[in-house]
């Protein structure tokens, strides 16, 4: 097939390195002869063109099924929420159980309290149900520090013992579901001894991970 | 906050604008304007480190000093412009035909949500929570990048991510624009995509025929995954647009041998290392393809200007890691920043299964980009086919070579994987591929058509003001 274009090639060896191309004006004009008529025709016929390609592209399946299907559903969310500006509503939107259990420890705690960050497998392998859209990951302790730091003192179970002596809080499994638990001299001893039969370095970032892990182990394993 | 955003926006143009118009690596205004605001914001974001060396509290009033300053010198790079500015900003130029409406308004359409989803939203993916983000945060709150994130939660944490000490891009625009007041800052994304969206139209219009640029850049506007990060807030996104408009620069220094175009790409490619440390390992397909095009005239001017293109990029790469990270602020003892790994048993076996799976799990799964690849693969066999010549082909270099080099980074590099580092890191490649096309004999054939039937001639590609000096 003949070349016809007019655009330089941009592989071949150049023959002025240190030179510009020599500048051209622009002839971006209607040729002779065409009356301005044929013009516009011309570009209402190109709008047609253009209008059919992109409706061409935009029918192709994979297309047509992601406009039909996520673009119009966060279309639907804009009409629904774009109303609300308030900060606290809109990150319990974007955050889910991560802001509702970090809040909820915000509101308990005071800046002087500790709280015990229970090891993720604890809480997959002890509440699975109530953590599964998310797979406890909002225990995280950079996300836990990113929601609440400088509001409680964080510990996890690879502090030293005499920190963790400290604890004031924690969350534990009871029938599987969390309950939000003051530690005191009595409890805490039982706690950081379940605590311990779990992995501290464990973590399962996603909920498929928290899932494989449940569904990997045996019941009674930690 | 409505003032302050305004005023950090329109300073960080203005920072690029400057830059931009002095380096007259463009040849048309909507380029001009959208290359300005991506040279801004990759700019603007070096001001909070400046701040923090110079003793400065991170707060509203010293930064937008800073930005204000940082503008007014960048303006007096206008001096002496006025023609090519005038030339740039001709009517011809960015007369925006009737049927380039439809793109626009399906893309206008796309526009709306992500900008809407980007503004009312917090910051989601877990990776921006626990890096660029919580680092933002708690440097707008306690005044200093070396926060108590750096001080007392990671030294004390069992276990934390690398990404609060990754490259910092995103930490400080998510900075700059809590300190504008927006609650979650953000913003400076749907201001980065439209901006590169336009200099990437612009360009392409120029070369091809509008409704050919349309339909590529609609092409890869339907990638679901790409439109996700044009909200999520990550370091994929920015990253992408600086390393493809510097690749575009860059093709068009091959063409012309303009050295404001060189200048400006190994910029580029700087701001994508600041952005995303790996993108190191691409650079030097830059280099090699500067070093191809000079070394037959002068071969010492052509090497000299090949190392100087790494060297660009190697200064933001030295200066976070070792520079600010290791030398400024101290690391904690058990931070990992990335193991490389040698030659092992087996190991062309494992490289060819890493290809496999980066074929398999991200590049040919159409649920992630629909159908930019295939039609990607069609036309550049077509074209191949039918034209069998080289024109295009340094695009093409670069998207092989990233290709090639992502499978030695996964193999090599501890941390690296296919589902996360490669998923976001093919955006490059993705954005590359309206460029390449644009380039190709089938593009072009297709454009003299497309404009012979309109009646009018194709416009003359890479026009050149001349200086005015």
């Amino acid at each position: 097939m003949k070349q016809q274009t007019r655009l330089p090639k941009s592989s071949a060896p150049p023959a002025t390195v240190a030179k510009p191309t020599p500048v051209k004006k622009l002839a971006d004009v209607s040729l002779p002869g065409n009356s301005r008529a044929k013009v516009v025709f011309m570009q209402f016929v190109y709008l047609g063109i253009s209008g059919l390609a992109l409706l061409i592209l935009t029918q192709l399946p994979q297309n047509k099924a992601w406009l039909n299907g996520p673009i119009r559903k966060f279309y639907s969310q804009k009409h629904d929420l774009s109303a609300q500006t308030d900060v606290e509503f809109r990150k319990q939107a974007g955050w889910g159980s991560a802001f509702a259990y970090t809040n909820f420890i915000r509101q308990q705690c005071r800046p002087t309290d500790y709280f015990l960050i229970p090891p993720q497998r604890y809480l997959i392998r002890n509440a699975y149900s109530a953590g599964a859209i998310d797979g406890y990951a909002w225990v995280y302790p950079s996300l836990l520090y990113y929601h609440l730091g400088g509001q409680v003192h964080l510990l996890d179970m690879t502090a030293a013992d005499s920190l963790l002596r400290r604890a004031t809080h924690t969350f534990w499994a009871q029938n599987g579901q969390l309950t939000f638990l003051p530690l005191n001299n009595q409890n805490r001893p039982q706690v950081v001894t379940e605590f311990r039969k779990y992995d501290p370095h464990f973590f399962a970032y996603t909920p498929q991970q928290a899932q494989a892990y449940y569904t990997a182990t045996p019941p009674n394993t930690p | 906050m409505i003032l302050t955003v305004t005023f950090v926006i329109l300073t960080q143009f203005l920072l690029g604008f400057g830059v931009a118009t002095r380096l007259r690596a463009v040849t048309n205004g909507y380029s001009l304007l959208g290359i300005s605001m991506l040279i801004g914001l990759g700019l603007s974001s070096i001001l909070p480190i400046l701040l923090q060396l110079v003793h400065l509290p991170l707060a509203p009033q010293p930064l937008f000093a800073g930005l204000g300053l940082l503008a007014g010198l960048s303006l007096l790079f206008l001096r002496g412009q006025s023609r090519y500015l005038r030339e740039t900003f001709s009517s011809k130029r960015l007369w925006i035909r009737l049927y380039e409406l439809p793109f626009l308004g399906f893309w206008g359409y796309l526009l709306v949500l992500s900008a809407w989803k980007c503004a009312w939203f917090p910051n989601i993916p877990f990776d921006t929570l626990v890096g660029p983000d919580l680092v933002a945060t708690f440097a707008v709150k306690e005044h200093t990048l070396v926060s108590s994130v750096f001080t007392q939660h990671l030294p004390a944490a069992s276990t934390f991510s690398n990404q609060p000490f990754y490259a910092p891009f995103t930490a400080m625009q998510q900075i700059i624009y809590l300190l504008a007041g927006l609650p979650f800052g953000k913003m400076w994304l749907t201001i980065l995509v439209v901006s590169f969206g336009l200099f990437l139209y612009a360009d392409l219009r120029e070369r091809i025929h509008p409704i050919l640029a349309g339909l590529l850049i609609t092409l890869i506007a339907c990638s679901p995954e790409l439109f996700s990060y044009t909200f999520l807030v990550q370091t994929d996104w920015a990253n992408a647009a600086f390393f493809a408009t510097g690749v575009l620069l860059l093709e068009r220094y091959l063409t012309t041998g303009q050295r404001g175009q060189l200048v400006g790409s190994a910029g580029l490619m700087a701001l994508a290392c600041w952005t995303r440390t790996e993108t190191i390992f691409f650079v030097p397909l830059g280099a090699l393809l500067v070093f191809v095009q000079g070394f037959r005239l002068d071969m010492p001017k052509a090497f000299g200007r090949a190392i100087l293109y790494v060297g660009a990029g190697l200064v933001p790469v030295l200066f976070w890691n070792y520079g600010f990270l290791r030398g400024y602020m101290s690391l904690p003892p058990t931070a990992t920043l990335g193991t490389v790994h040698g030659l092992t048993n087996g190991y062309m076996g494992k490289l060819l299964a890493v290809f496999g799976s980066m074929n398999e799990q991200v590049v040919l799964k159409q649920a992630y980009w629909n159908y930019a690849v295939p039609f990607f693969l069609a036309l550049t066999l077509l074209n191949v086919a039918l034209f069998r010549d080289k024109r295009g082909i340094a695009v093409l270099i670069w998207i092989m070579g990233v290709y090639l080099l992502f499978g030695f980074i996964i193999q090599h590099v501890d941390g690296a994987n296919i589902p996360y580092t490669f998923r976001r890191g093919f955006f490059k490649l993705l954005l590359l591929i309206p460029i390449y096309l644009s380039y190709s004999s089938l593009c072009s054939w297709l454009s003299d058509r497309l404009y012979s039937w309109e009646g009018r001639p194709l416009p003359v590609a890479f026009v050149n003001p001349q200086p005015t000096s």
